[in-house]
């Protein structure tokens, strides 16, 4: 194995406060958030509760991304192609260049088409060009077509870790030696499947959410995609394309305590944020900034504080949810964050937490909630927690010029 | 090139009777129709009863392969789980799907939404051994098991883990079959799951499993296999791409095409899909022996995890299954065995087992 270092040469986004890097720099900069009623998604929920939706129709994708009518891409894949393409574009151009992995993750894959088609397949031959559309893989595939990518691909689905998860794995297929470019990220569409799960679960807030305050009761569905193209040493050329940042720290860990509640001491938490910085061989004191997981849900926002305590001790660095802005957006919000916490590095920015009243009082810290300029941000943390106990977190740095 | 790891441990659950006995495939199990059922084992076996009230069907199976593949190994707790499913959990996520659409999302039902996500298996199988290590779950169609054997592979030569609990699990649905039929996957009519070879055209038919290894950076003193390396490859051009991936893979190993004492294919009885194992075998020497295995599990998107279940247990036994034999070769100990597959001709996986 390699000890490559990871260099990250591109970023692309798409969610409910933009479709494109510069947009969402633009929102997060004038602290607009994307949290709205449904538009696109007929949900009997959608008079009821805030999502934050993409306010594009799938229509206007297959337009904008050249897709010709009549082919079957599903939202998921739509979304991810948008960010994909931004992503590599960002980083230069030819898919052939170099050996280059397709890393991507989605929990829902092809869902919205499947729930409105799933009793017609028997009785609609039309309709049943959707019935291999429906799991994680063909998204990817899609998603491989679109950028004309024939090298390796595959999927993640770890619930709302998967983008980081993505990454992680990417990255170890460049210290491998496998590839030395890797796109990697999430997509997830907004379905009925979700809303009705999370929904189920008690977990979706009436209001727009407000992560780690004290009367939070849960999270904002949203849908989108985040990418970032990751490149080895030997090919990470500063005359060809800037390095953003480099990847320096990233672990993955199980809470094995619930199938879908993190362990309340936030050990889960603690454990990710631990390996991370000690793989980068940071102290914890040197974190400038974390974009937390901070969904807003009462057991998330606990545990993941309760990890922060534990790690920082009396000095845990400026952090935020950005999830106020773009609502959580499940397997595309490890990817989405990545390039949240790229842009805070480069930017010198820290994202503020929107919608906080009430910090929660058995914490000594809370969270930032103004947008902070001109700061000397050198490493950034970006936290994904999952269902199944699944914890990540990476760690990005500046790179010196 | 990775380091190869060692598989301490291995256990398979399918249509045949693959789990927890000596015997290597002597009874064929058949039936009419286009779909191969897994046989399953009493659970309270190998899971807490309490616990198994609470479990679906594929997060059962998925546990019993864990605690028997953990068990041969002689490790209580790996560090890293990491399992590779085309379809994830799909009783739960139809379960869930029905009542949404029936009751016009008016019904609530945390339970099969929980159930369904992708990574159930992995998650439940860490709770049940209070495994707090690296948890990965891939689903990414015939590459998924894939995926997961070189993730095994990295997390060992990084020295992150030195034993993982790994392999490839998914179920199938009446629902989920019968769409899948709909889509013009499955051979209509046949009278006998066995007979796929040998009727002409489309389809082939379908089955599920589960099969997990245990993986070391060491190998246990009873084990005398290694998994050498995986390798993947989408949409070749043509055949003759086949053959120089397959070439270039064995040469990475040491190996050419005359070293492979046995090669399992995935040979399916489509037609749309059959040339390219014809092609390879064609390509390997006569003496070579070619095993085929989807008239035995049927096809599921991991089902190359019992191909590699028969790997194994081929490089333990030194027996070639006469049910499994499709072209006999040299009648030596087996020792190099090669497994192809692909799936729909997109995704085309080698895996390399060593016996020494």
């Amino acid at each position: 194995m390699s000890l490559s270092r990871i260099y990250i040469t591109g970023l692309g986004s798409v969610s409910a406060i933009g479709f494109s890097v510069q947009e969402h720099l633009d929102a997060l900069i004038a602290g607009r958030h994307g949290i709205t009623r449904l538009e696109y998604l007929d949900s009997r929920f959608k008079d009821e509760l805030p999502f934050g939706e993409v306010k594009r129709s799938d229509e206007e994708f297959y337009h904008l991304l050249g897709i010709r009518d009549g082919q079957t891409t599903n939202r998921t894949s739509l979304l991810g192609m948008t960010a994909s393409r931004e992503a590599l574009d960002m980083a230069g151009g030819d898919i052939h260049a170099f050996r280059t992995a397709l890393v991507s993750s989605t929990t829902v894959g092809g869902m919205t088409q499947t729930e409105k088609f799933f009793y017609q397949f028997d009785t609609h031959p039309e309709t049943r060009k959707w019935i291999d559309k429906l799991d994680c893989g063909d998204s990817t595939r899609d998603i491989a077509n679109f950028l004309g990518h024939r090298g390796y691909l595959t999927t993640l689905s770890t619930a709302c870790s998967s983008a980081a998860n993505a990454v992680i794995f990417g990255a170890n297929l460049i210290k491998a030696g496998i590839v030395d470019r890797a796109i990697c990220g999430g997509a997830d569409a907004l379905s009925k499947f979700t809303i009705n799960g999370f929904h189920s679960l008690m977990l979706l807030e009436k209001e727009p959410c407000h992560p780690f305050d004290n009367d939070r009761q849960g999270l904002n569905l949203g849908e989108g995609a985040g990418y970032i193209v990751l490149e080895s040493e030997r090919i990470a050329d500063p005359s060809r394309r800037p390095l953003l940042a480099e990847l320096v720290g990233y672990a993955n860990t199980n809470d094995a305590f619930h199938q879908t509640a993190a362990s309340p001491d936030g050990s889960g938490a603690f454990s990710a944020m631990h390996k991370t910085l000690e793989m980068a061989g940071i102290e914890p004191a040197r974190v400038s900034y974390i974009n937390c997981h901070g969904t807003g849900t009462p057991n998330n926002d606990e545990s993941e504080s309760k990890g922060m305590e534990r790690l920082f001790g009396n000095n845990v660095p400026p952090y935020s949810s950005t999830k106020a802005f773009t609502g959580h957006t499940l397997a595309a919000a490890g990817g989405i964050e990545a390039v949240f916490s790229v842009l805070s590095l480069q930017q010198g920015i820290i994202w503020p937490n929107l919608n906080l009243r009430n910090p929660i009082p058995d914490f000594s810290f809370r969270p930032e909630t103004r947008l902070r300029r001109n700061e000397d941000i050198r490493y950034v943390l970006s936290n994904s927690f999952g269902f199944g106990g699944n914890n990540s977190s990476l760690l990005f740095a500046k790179v010196e010029s | 090139m990775i380091r190869p790891v060692y598989i301490n441990g291995y256990a398979c659950l399918s249509p045949q009777e693959t789990f927890e006995t000596e015997d290597f495939l002597s009874v064929l199990h058949k039936n009419p129709g286009s779909l191969l059922t897994a046989i399953e084992p009493d659970y309270r076996n190998f899971v807490n009863p309490v616990a198994i009230r609470r479990m679906s069907r594929i997060v059962k199976m998925g546990s019993a392969v864990a605690k028997s593949a953990l068990k041969q190994a002689g490790i209580e707790k790996p560090d890293a789980i990491i399992m590779g499913t085309g379809l994830g959990c799909m009783e739960d996520t139809e379960k869930f799907l029905k009542i949404l659409i029936d009751d016009n999302e008016q019904t609530s039902a945390p339970t099969p939404f929980i159930s369904s996500t992708h990574n159930s298996v992995a998650a439940q199988i860490a709770l049940q051994l209070k495994c707090l290590g690296y948890n990965f779950t891939f689903v990414h169609k015939g590459f998924s098991l894939h995926s997961a054997l070189l993730d095994t592979q990295i997390q060992i030569a990084m020295g992150e883990a030195r034993n993982v609990l790994t392999g490839g699990i998914d179920e199938y649905t009446e629902n989920k079959h019968r769409h899948y039929g709909l889509a013009g996957w499955w051979k209509k009519d046949l009278d006998s799951t066995d007979r796929i070879f040998s009727t002409k055209g489309p389809g082939t038919v379908a089955g599920e499993g589960a099969a997990t290894f245990v993986m070391g950076a060491e190998p246990a003193p009873h084990c005398h296999i290694e998994l050498s390396g995986t390798h993947s490859f989408f949409r070749p051009e043509d055949h003759e791409r086949v053959g120089r991936e397959m070439k270039q893979f064995l040469a990475d190993h040491g190996l050419s095409l005359q070293d492979v004492d046995v090669c399992i294919s995935g040979l399916s009885g489509d037609e749309r899909d059959d040339h390219y194992y014809e092609y390879v075998h064609q390509l390997l020497p006569a003496d070579t022996n070619i095993c085929t295995f989807k008239h035995l599990s049927g096809t599921w998107y991991t089902c190359d995890a019992f191909a590699l279940w028969m790997a194994c247990k081929m490089a333990d036994t030194g027996n070639i299954p006469p049910l499994a034999l499709y072209r006999k070769g040299r009648g030596s100990r087996p020792r190099n065995i090669l497994i192809y597959n692909h799936n729909q001709q997109v995704s085309h996986v080698l895996h390399l087992v060593k016996w020494f």
